[in-house]
């Protein structure tokens, strides 16, 4: 395995990692985020060292159900128990988005966490994203964003300057260049990294600094070219969800002949924006357009085909032959997206598995048997069509 | 779809034959109210063969508890309910386009267009009147078609009803991002499944006059929207007219709301209830005044006289939850335990007036209605816009008990419990929190729902 | 756990087999990554549809209602898995399900499909949860109902949580029943109503058909890519 894959499976597996710890030590503030729609250019050009929160390392969810319920979703649960039990004492703010009724009331939990002593940082920020693409809603979103740099600007005491922005956004094209190109080696016919190692990509890179995550991809980048990571004969899938940071479940869906060459998921091809458009005088409104008009998840009301479009090109493109598409449970956005991406695909004739589970909830088995049975019934499907490749038996 | 045939609009001709049938009667609200008292227990305690045509009927409009005057106004909004299904049913005249409208939407707007309205969520209240199975049926058709359970079953009745053939083909669909994301992901589905236009509206975060400007834009985008898919121009004056319509009837239920802090309370939230049923058809219309009206009288009545709505007040709940549809439960608590809901969530009134000197001004109040509206005010933003809500409740209406029904589509509600809970316990008061699906009775059966309440009264020696 | 073991050629299938008898093996189940001696795991959803079609190739959708799970498998006509929908969300509409209420009600497992036959005024168990399904099971036994007609509902739940299932799919004739369940009169009939079909009855005890599903892959694997499941079945 490449060295830096290695580091960098180390730093996904953990909330905490070297990169971040050096930044900690020296005197740099943490600002943690939720989800795809906040802008890390502004975090990072107000001096702050993004973070993408994540419940990684979760053992239960005993005191996230002090807040939370069982009805909730268990990546909420998770992480905000990883809250509650001090994992996030590194962190300076935090910036909640209205994601979904789970994720949304963090902002209101945490603020409560915080009067009644517990672990919760200085800064505490609410994004609004709209819930449709609409000029209009473009026109919210950047008053959104502009308030939430006011905010940043006060708990930072300076003044977010164009300049910074700028440097901002350039990093942060870099960082997402090397990861398109990791995309582009996943499409290959070998592709040279599994579905499990570009989520620890993408983890990683969103618990480091900006400037260690290019330097990190760089060289991985340079490791993976050339590298065979499957087989010719691996059914190549393409994973569509929600919340996903478990590389482990991944890694199990690719025990069978199978590789994942492309996604849409929370960690995964929703992260990659349209290039930032030059316009040097209206910083904020080119970053609210990428990020608004970014690969949208099932929270937009009217971007259905869209949504679907650019996941059934990118199937296309990478060749895969069949969907994996999850959810959590609970998560309605996602099973209504299900509903209808399993109808997309039958009309296209895609095959298609959905599956259900909890963050870190176990459950292996049954897992473990659905995906099986549904690699055998593509490779089933593929030696009748006479794509090649060999049936089960 | 269900291979098995299914009559269109089957529940909602069951709907239109009890109406019809209660039509007459409610002529004679003192009959009404003599008829009522007759059939009256068997029909509180339990859903049989034999009754359940009748049964969510007679819990709906106030069991034996309505007095003939408050019957009469009953009727009078059976009479629109009756129109608005006789519309999409048995459609007569010159064909009008078909608006979908979700339920939270306030629609006064669609009521100025020459158009039929309808609600996909209907079939979640109106499914019952066929029997609490009947409204499993439409559930389960959706979940049968791939929707997730997990989703409010108002959402899975939207669909479930639309895929059974039970509502009408729309032209057009207008919603919003408000109140759940089971609205949110449902609407994407319905839609996809008709294949109508949809606009929606994108509820803000937060009640201020930014948003409140943000919200009134698109409302002159969904005139637009709906200029553009009816092929009608919007008559401003006859909008002034239906914002009038709708402040003198938000006017006297926000009164009928406060006057229930009074002690004891002169109505219930059923009356309440009754008029957000009423919604789906009157909203903004002179029926829907009338009904507030006449309810607002007899209940200043009661008030002026220091008289209950109940002979004998025992207990005052706040219901801060969503009611339960399939089992209705307040006429059975009221003659029980001579419990009254004095302040609820859906049904209580927090208002704003509309300013109809302008267009402006009346786009931007509609804004703020639409974004005050029950469920609406409370779930579009923070925590904070329950819970501070909850505590003046508290404060000003002199509770004995909460009750709380833990609905599973409510889930934002449930990430705030805490929060919510907390206040509770401040006041040392009993609170119970049922375990209940709202509309779909798989989840807890009515007769363990009885056995919830019935526990947690006697034992906090309330009954 | 299953394991598949091939026929010695000419054995006497009376005569208790040796390991060295086996040629091949392959394994299936949920234990199937435990057999270290089997040369290939196969999906239990393959081995059910397989084994079904090799006891009856008419057979092109198998309902399988085992312990831990339920599935239906669709089988195209070489009786290779085209398309499945397995429960994911918890027991209930299982053996294990139908086992606890089993219990709850005072009867042997086996007793429920003879009991639901007699049942006269069948109790309707709405619950989707089997530990709610128990509660309500209870009730009915303090509410003084009939054990028949509280079996009658017991079996009725569970066929109707695998019906909800088989709804989202196709379902072609012929249709099996297989798993252990499938001994349960009272759940076999109601699934028939439910889904308007009739079993056809296969040849074999249905809790063996997801192993004969697995040893005919493994045979398929040694007679090379021309074995036919016909004559396997023949024979």
């Amino acid at each position: 395995m490449s060295k830096t894959l290695k580091q960098i499976q180390e730093i996904a597996g953990a909330i905490k990692n070297p990169f971040l710890e050096k930044a900690i030590a020296q005197n740099k503030p943490v600002v943690g985020y939720f989800c795809s729609y906040v802008p890390e250019e502004i975090l990072h050009a107000a001096g702050f060292v993004p973070y993408r929160m994540r419940a990684v390392g979760s053992t239960g969810t005993a005191r996230g159900d002090t807040y939370f319920t069982a009805v909730n979703c268990s990546f909420v649960r998770r992480c905000f128990d990883q809250v509650l039990n001090g994992e996030y004492d590194f962190l300076a703010g935090a910036v909640v988005l209205n994601g979904c009724d789970h994720s949304r009331r963090i902002y209101d939990n945490w603020r409560d966490a915080k009067k009644s002593g517990l672990p919760a940082p200085e800064h505490l920020f609410m994004l609004v994203a709209p819930h449709v693409l609409r000029d209009s809603a473009l026109a919210r979103y950047e008053k959104e964003l502009e308030k939430i740099i006011q905010g940043l600007e006060n708990a930072c005491g300076t003044k977010i300057s164009p300049k910074a922005l700028k440097d901002s956004f350039a990093l942060y094209q870099k960082r997402q260049e090397l990861v398109e190109k990791l995309y582009a080696l996943r499409r290959q016919d070998i592709p040279a990294i599994t579905g499990a190692e570009m989520l620890s990509v993408l983890m990683a890179i969103t618990a480091v600094p900006v400037e260690d995550a290019i330097s990190l991809l760089t060289k991985l980048v340079a490791e993976v070219e050339g590298r065979r990571a499957a087989s010719a004969d691996d059914i190549r899938l393409m994973l569509v969800g929600g919340c996903m940071e478990e590389p482990e479940h991944i890694a199990l869906i690719e025990e069978n002949p199978a590789v994942v060459v492309a996604d849409s998921l929370c960690y995964g091809a929703r992260m990659l924006r349209p290039p930032q458009e030059n316009e040097p005088d209206e910083p904020v409104a080119a970053l609210a357009r990428r990020y608004l008009y970014h690969p949208s998840c099932p929270r937009m009301i009217n971007d259905f085909e869209r949504r679907k479009d650019a996941i059934f090109n990118a199937f296309r493109e990478s060749g895969a032959d069949a969907i994996i598409a999850e959810k959590l449970m609970f998560c309605d956005l996602w099973g209504g997206e299900i509903f209808l991406l399993r109808k997309e695909a039958k009309e296209r004739g895609i095959p298609f598995l959905g599956l259900e589970r909890e963050m870190y909830g176990g459950g292996e088995g049954q897992i473990r048997t659905r995906v099986q049975a549904f690699i055998e019934q593509v490779q089933n499907a593929r030696a009748r069509n006479g794509q090649g490749g060999k049936k089960v038996v | 779809m269900s291979e098995a045939a299914i009559e269109e609009y089957g529940m909602s001709k069951k709907a239109l034959r009890l109406l019809k049938a209660a039509r007459p009667l409610y002529k004679y609200p003192n009959a009404v109210y003599w008829l009522r008292k007759l059939l009256g227990d068997p029909l509180l305690l339990k859903e049989t063969n034999w009754n359940k045509d009748y049964r969510f009927a007679y819990l709906l409009t106030g069991g034996t508890s309505l007095s003939p005057e408050d019957n009469r106004a009953v009727g009078i909004l059976l009479e629109d309910l009756y129109q608005y299904l006789e519309a999409y049913v048995n459609p007569s005249g010159p064909k009008k386009p078909m608006i979908w409208s979700e339920w939270n939407l306030s629609n006064e707007i669609l009521r100025v267009f020459d158009v039929n309205a309808y609600i996909p969520e209907t079939l979640a209240v109106l499914g019952h009147l066929g029997g609490t199975d009947a409204a499993v049926k439409i559930i389960e058709e959706a979940e049968n078609a791939g929707l997730p359970p997990e989703y409010c079953s108002a959402a899975k009745c939207a669909v479930g009803g639309y895929l059974l053939n039970e509502s009408p083909k729309p032209d057009a669909i207008i919603t919003s991002s408000h109140p759940c994301d089971s609205v949110v992901s449902s609407y994407q589905a319905l839609e996809k499944l008709t294949g109508a236009p949809m606009f929606v509206m994108d509820t803000p975060y937060w009640k201020d006059e930014d948003s409140y400007l943000y919200y009134a834009d698109q409302l002159y985008e969904l005139i637009g929207f709906l200029e553009k898919v009816t092929g009608q121009k919007m008559d401003w004056e006859k909008l002034k007219q239906v914002c009038r319509t709708v402040n003198a009837t938000n006017a006297h239920l926000q009164e009928i709301s406060e006057m229930c802090r009074a002690v004891p309370a002169p109505a219930s939230s059923l009356h309440l209830l009754f008029h957000w049923l009423g919604r789906m058809a009157c909203f903004g219309s002179p029926a829907g005044e009338q009904y507030a009206k006449i309810m607002h009288a007899n209940a200043k009545k009661r008030f002026e006289q220091g008289k209950g709505y109940l002979k004998e007040e025992k207990v005052r709940v706040i219901w801060y939850d969503v009611p339960v549809v399939f089992e209705i439960l307040h006429p059975w608590m009221e003659k029980e335990f001579g419990a009254v809901v004095v302040a609820d969530f859906i049904g209580r009134i927090e208002q704003f007036q509309i300013d109809t000197s302008t267009t402006e001004s009346m786009i931007r109040d509609l804004a703020k209605t639409h974004m005050s509206v029950t469920m609406a005010r409370q779930t579009h933003g923070p925590a904070e816009f329950y819970t501070q809500e909850l505590k003046r409740l508290i404060e000003e209406y002199s509770p004995d008990c909460f009750i709380f029904v833990r609905h599973q589509g409510c889930k934002g509600g449930w990430a705030a419990m805490k929060l919510i809970r907390e206040q509770c316990q401040k006041t040392g008061l009993p609170a119970l929190f049922l375990n209940t699906d709202i509309f779909d009775r798989r989840v807890v059966s009515s007769h363990r729902i009885r056995e919830q309440v019935t526990n947690f009264f006697r034992s906090n020696n309330l009954a | 756990m299953t394991a598949a073991i091939l026929k010695r050629e000419n054995a006497n299938p009376c005569d208790a087999l040796r390991f060295d008898d086996i040629d091949l093996c392959f394994s299936t189940g949920y234990g199937r990554y435990s057999i270290d001696f089997a040369k290939k795991n196969i999906s239990e959803i393959s081995c059910h549809g397989l084994g079904a079609f090799t006891v009856n190739p008419a057979i092109r959708t198998v309902v399988d209602i085992g312990g831990q799970d339920c599935k239906v498998i669709a089988v195209d006509e070489t009786g290779m898995v085209s398309d499945f929908a397995m429960n994911d969300k918890c027991a209930a509409g299982t053996g294990r399900c139908l086992e606890i209420l089993a219990k709850a009600l005072g009867v042997e497992l086996g007793q429920l499909g003879a009991l639901s036959q007699k049942a006269r005024r069948p109790v309707s168990i709405t619950n989707k949860c089997s530990i709610f399904m128990e509660m309500e099971v209870l009730y009915s036994m303090y509410a003084g109902k009939k054990i028949a007609d509280i079996a009658f509902g017991i079996n009725q739940a569970v066929a109707k949580r695998l019906a909800t299932l088989a709804k989202g799919m196709k379902i072609r004739e012929k249709v099996a029943i297989t798993g252990g369940v499938s001994k349960n009169s009272g759940v076999v009939n109601e699934l028939e109503k439910l889904l308007e079909i009739k079993f056809t009855p296969l040849a074999v005890d249905p809790q063996i058909v997801g192993a004969l599903g697995a040893a005919v892959f493994a045979h398929n694997e040694l007679a090379g890519a021309g074995g036919s499941q016909q004559q396997l079945a023949a024979g």
